[in-house]
């Protein structure tokens, strides 16, 4: 079982209150090494450092959209198997569907708390510790 | 006095749709007001000049798990999802360039002793939210002992506010305690696409 303390995590969001509403949510969790990414382009930049082990993103953002950072980390080698969940709005079904066709682990819809966020993880990476 | 009698001449309402409290609503259409009554709630009026496009959200954050300070506790979480999913929806129902969206706020009225200093916490919540995301306040009309009505006109961006009189904030202050009493209106989240 993975646990929590252990585990890399990047949240990917164009704005400011949302990446502190998750970073919130997941050291609640017990998640303490969390990576902000401001954007698409963002995070693209970081994970060319190094991997982490989930990646949490905002589809809506201006540069890079979540979509398109999706399917740039499912091509490159190095990252196509990085367990990726979408975080999306309640409006945005169709949009699910296209993440979930190219590769999308899973989603989570807004607004969530830490309850929904654990089961989506859980889902994507094992029971957390 | 209803509002009509004191709306400008300019300002042809056409249909009127209420966007109620959890509601966010966004459209183009030309022929379409949003209307909506403020006690201690907030309403955002975001205006897409280029696409002329708009939209309205309606949300009381009712505070139960501190104060606006709180910035991630739920209530204040709720507020701003409000406002985010009414920032995506104009954005991407518009030219999808943040730096062309007008932002006017409203309400954040103190109408009833009961509801203590809740409006006073939605109006710090809603100031706070836009100037940590680099959003300008275009025009608002916040605090004050009073509740109010506004219209807006989601196609040319004009919004009109009416104070209203101590009898229909009878009506405002029941409904707005309740909705703190219980929680925000949240629609059921529909997760009918399951992965796994």
């Amino acid at each position: 079982m993975p646990k929590a303390s252990a585990l890399s995590v990047m949240i990917v969001d164009d704005q400011q209150s949302m990446r502190g509403i998750c970073k919130y949510i997941l050291t609640q969790l017990g998640f303490k090494d969390i990576v902000e990414a401001k954007s698409g382009r963002d995070a693209l930049g970081k994970l060319e450092k190094g991997n982490v082990d989930l990646i949490i993103s905002d589809w809506n953002m201006d540069d890079i959209d979540g979509l398109t950072l999706l399917k740039v980390i499912r091509k490159h080698p190095r990252t196509q198997a990085m367990p990726f969940i979408m975080a999306t709005g309640r409006s945005d079904k169709e949009q699910v569907k296209e993440a979930i066709s190219f590769g999308v682990n899973n989603y989570i819809i807004k607004p969530f708390d830490a309850s929904t966020m654990k089961k989506r993880i859980e889902a994507v990476i094992g029971a957390l510790t | 006095m209803s509002a009509a009698q004191s709306l400008p001449s300019e300002f042809d309402r056409g249909i009127v749709t209420t966007v109620h409290q959890g509601d966010c609503a966004v459209s183009g259409d030309a022929g379409l007001t949003y209307s909506t009554v403020l006690g201690s709630c907030i309403s955002a009026c975001i205006y897409d000049p280029v696409a002329r496009v708009g939209g309205m959200n309606h949300f009381l954050l009712g505070m139960q798990s501190g104060t606006a300070k709180d910035r991630y506790g739920a209530s204040a979480r709720y507020g701003a999802f409000a406002m985010e999913q009414l920032i995506n929806l104009v954005l991407s129902r518009g030219s999808g360039r943040k730096s062309n969206l007008s932002i006017k706020v409203f309400g954040g009225g103190k109408i009833s002793a009961a509801l203590d200093d809740v409006g006073a916490k939605n109006v710090e919540f809603v100031r706070e939210f836009l100037a940590a995301e680099g959003y300008a306040i275009a025009s608002s009309d916040l605090g004050g002992n009073f509740a109010r009505r506004v219209l807006f006109k989601p196609v040319s961006g004009k919004a009109f506010v009416k104070r209203l009189d101590s009898s229909a904030e009878a009506g405002v202050a029941r409904e707005e305690i309740a909705i703190v009493r219980r929680g925000p209106v949240v629609a059921p989240v529909d997760n009918d696409i399951e992965l796994f």
